[in-house]
């Protein structure tokens, strides 16, 4: 199967979303002219003249140009440049974007996507590099998604452009460049808001994760079958609404749950799945929940403690063996 | 307040040790001075004491892991007391300190609180589930997961007692009421007792007691008991057998007259020097073999590895068992050096206390049993050494001189040598030299 990049498969949902749907177009800043800071729109603005549009640095108005034009008929994608801008527009984001469909009594409709790259790329220090998704998942009215490699990549945006309600994609800056394998277009399988996929099915414990988290889930499962344990490994892919089931089918078999992604730990957007598995499966779990993620601190500069500030497999390794103390 | 429990720092040059075994498992009440786990280094294990009482809280380094010394391997503390994140003074990297084990924080909160008998019971929610399925009661299941929580394995493989079934009341046995009566006395279920005319009388109870009887009585005491070896016990057996399945080996006797030599100590003593015959052997000794460089080689494949340096073994022995700790270049040390190093060694073997590095690099092995009148016997080799001497008590003998019968101090020697590069003739000339030497203590300064 061919191998394209995460970046490369955005450009190509974008293509062919554009190609199908003449009320799709895109704005941000530097996407026309530049083809986007990391090269995910290069080559849409001669494919689709006039439909990939550069705008003034004001991400008040991408947001809320977003939300009129959808308002008109349209299916805009609008793009953030760096997820850490998204607050500019918060009353866009959350009082309008979120809220006009309810506002209105259904008689309108929000078919926006809002893009937002995020993450730590090295030395993007703290308002470069943050991941603000459990903000989000906070609010009624946005579906939140952040795929974790080149094909979901693809598929959750065409199914975001698609969705008649609006999406915050989340894409992660480090993972634009990773290739995997992606089918060719007649052999896709539609993805649908919502879903979490077992990636990696386990027995011993059930490690849910997310966009560049995964990386972490996947390491450290690897490791950990040195020591027999056999870990099951879930994308939840969409952060909100997120695939309950899924999860918790997996905590009662696995019996213990270990959550990583690279955002802040305290208020993270795992702690609801944390909270969800203890009210809802809390007398199936045989261990701690164990949960990774950044510190509770600005992300630094200096590229020393931003190496710091990173969670790693051997920090799951550890605490899942931990908690397997005794038992292998 | 919880202690940490440190990899100890064995010796000098010890910079890092491998945990052989846990003796005790977390949550084990660990009594001081009882046996905590064991050391390994390439040449010797070493049992650790615990330096207090407690409760092993946790291990941090588990059997078989390498860590240098003084890093924190586990936690002794009190019944109950759980660890925080600020009793841990570890010097972690910035890394460990950031992304501390979620495990420990977690805990901190997992109490669960038994309302029956009003006693906490640290179990997983899942154990406590599978429990109450089972009807186990959980104060019952011994934890053995992470801080020594019940854990879903300890109540699948938990096994309760037994309730003893009341036979008197639920069945009815029919029996003469004096049958009844001796059998409650004695604690007797009639349901084992069978009856000879429809139901249990007074000589059906007899014959049971009298067979019954007899099968106890038949009972043999137990005559054997099954413990495990020690950790030396372990080295040692590994030890010699691997000695004996690598050299081909003979032994060789000579009987040295000590006369001389008995002279020569007495007269070092009237001027305040003080040695013991194991002494004054490992300083001949150490002489004979610069002269015998076969004598103080190794075999590796089929190369010989000649040292140029003669580091002489002394055995010592200690309450359950035995250790080698050698005096590194004994040919070149006076023999005051020689005697206190050995009493040094000796005195720290016993202690427990012998640095590692003290037990490597032998060339040759003296071995005494003389103080226990042993008069010859083949001593096992040290590996990778190829001869070891065995030294025998010193007894006054007839022997002939200048045609004439006299009473001389005797001594044997008893040289095991390996013949892969000790030949017999090589051996003997040795040991005659090792003799020679003995005899005529003069020749130590030719």
């Amino acid at each position: 199967m061919r191998k394209i990049s995460f970046s490369e498969a955005t450009r190509e949902a974008m293509a062919e979303e554009m190609e199908k749907y003449p009320e799709v177009f895109v704005m941000g800043e530097d996407i026309a002219r530049q083809g986007g800071i990391f090269g995910q729109f290069k080559g849409l603005p001669d494919e689709f003249p006039g439909r990939v549009i550069d705008t003034p640095i004001s991400e008040t108005f991408i947001v809320g140009g977003g939300v009129g034009a959808a308002l008109a008929g349209t299916r805009p994608v609008v793009d953030m440049h760096f997820a850490d801008f998204i607050g500019v527009a918060m009353d866009e984001v959350f009082n309008q974007m979120a809220k006009v469909r309810y506002m209105f009594g259904g008689q309108a409709k929000i078919p926006l996507v809002l893009r937002a790259p995020d993450g730590l790329a090295g030395g993007g220090a703290a308002q470069h590099s943050q991941s603000v998704e459990s903000w989000f998942i906070h609010i009624p009215g946005i579906q939140v998604v952040a795929p974790s490699n080149p094909y979901d990549a693809k598929m959750v945006l065409k199914a975001a452009i698609e969705s008649d309600d609006p999406v915050l994609y989340f894409e992660n800056k480090v993972l634009y460049k990773e290739y995997a394998e992606v089918p060719e277009k007649e052999d896709e399988v539609p993805y649908q808001i919502g879903k979490a996929r077992i990636e990696r099915e386990g027995k011993d414990i059930t490690i849910v994760s997310y966009s560049i988290g995964m990386k972490n889930a996947r390491a450290a499962a690897d490791r950990l079958l040195n020591d027999g344990i056999q870990a099951e490994i879930i994308d939840l892919i969409t952060l909100s609404p997120w695939d309950k089931e899924t999860v918790i089918s997996s905590v009662k078999k696995t019996h213990r749950l270990c959550l990583v992604s690279e955002c802040v730990k305290q208020g993270g957007a795992l702690a609801e799945v944390a909270a969800t598995v203890a009210e809802e499966a809390l007398e199936y779990l045989d261990a701690p929940i164990l949960r990774y993620g950044a510190p509770f601190t600005p992300i630094p500069f200096a590229p020393t403690l931003e190496k710091l500030y990173r969670v790693y497999p051997d920090d799951l390794v550890k605490g899942i063996k931990g908690v397997f103390q005794g038992t292998i | 307040m919880a202690t940490e429990i440190l990899m100890p720092k064995l010796g000098l040059t010890m910079t890092d040790g491998t945990i052989g075994e846990w003796n005790k498992d977390v949550g084990d009440f660990v009594k001081k001075g009882e046996t905590l786990f064991t050391v390994e280094t390439d040449k010797l294990t070493t049992d650790v004491e615990a330096e207090s009482d407690g409760v092993l809280l946790r291990i941090d380094v588990p059997a078989g892991e390498t860590v240098s010394c003084k890093t924190v391997i586990g936690w002794i503390g009190a019944y109950g007391e759980s660890l925080s994140e600020t009793d841990d003074k570890t010097p972690v990297s910035g890394q460990a300190l950031l992304s501390k084990s979620a495990v420990i924080d977690t805990i901190q909160s997992k109490k669960a609180y038994d309302r029956t008998t009003g006693e906490y019971v640290l179990a997983t929610p899942y154990a406590k589930k599978i429990a109450k399925e089972k009807g186990y009661d959980l104060m019952s299941v011994p934890g053995t997961g992470y801080n020594g929580v019940v854990v879903s394995k300890d109540v699948l493989n938990f096994k309760p007692l037994k309730a003893a079934p009341d036979s008197r009341s639920d069945i009815s046995v029919k029996a003469s009421p004096l049958s009844e009566k001796v059998a409650a006395e004695l604690e007797i279920d009639l349901k084992d007792i069978k009856a000879s005319h429809g139901r249990i009388l007074a000589e059906d109870l007899l014959r049971y007691i009298a067979e019954t009887h007899e099968k106890t009585s038949s009972y043999e005491p137990v005559r054997e008991e099954i413990k495990p070896m020690s950790s030396m016990r372990k080295a040692i057996a590994r030890n010699m057998l691997a000695s004996v399945q690598t050299s081909p080996t003979v032994t060789f006797n000579l009987s040295v007259d000590m006369t001389e030599m008995k002279h020569y100590r007495e007269q070092l003593k009237r001027v305040d020097i003080n040695v013991s015959y194991t002494d004054l052997i490992v300083k001949f000794v150490a002489k004979a073999l610069s002269e015998f460089p076969l004598l103080n080689c190794s075999v590796e494949d089929n190369k010989i590895i000649y040292k140029k340096y003669i580091n002489v073994g002394v055995a010592v022995a200690l309450e359950n068992g035995l250790l080698v700790p050698n005096i590194a270049d004994a040919d070149k040390k006076s023999l005051p050096v020689i005697s206190s190093e050995i009493k040094e060694l000796a005195k720290l073997a016993r202690e427990g206390k012998l640095p590692p590095e003290k037990l490597k690099g032998g060339t040759f092995t003296i071995t005494n049993l003389g103080m226990y009148g042993i008069e010859s016997f083949s001593p096992i080799i040290n590996q990778p050494e190829v001869a070891i001497m065995g030294v025998n008590t010193i007894e006054d003998k007839v022997v002939v001189r200048n045609g004439e019968i006299c009473i001389r101090p005797i001594m044997n020697l008893s040289l095991t040598a390996d013949h892969r590069v000790v030949d017999g003739s090589l051996a003997a000339q040795f040991l005659h030299r090792v003799k020679n030497l003995l005899e005529t203590p003069a020749l130590i300064l030719a």
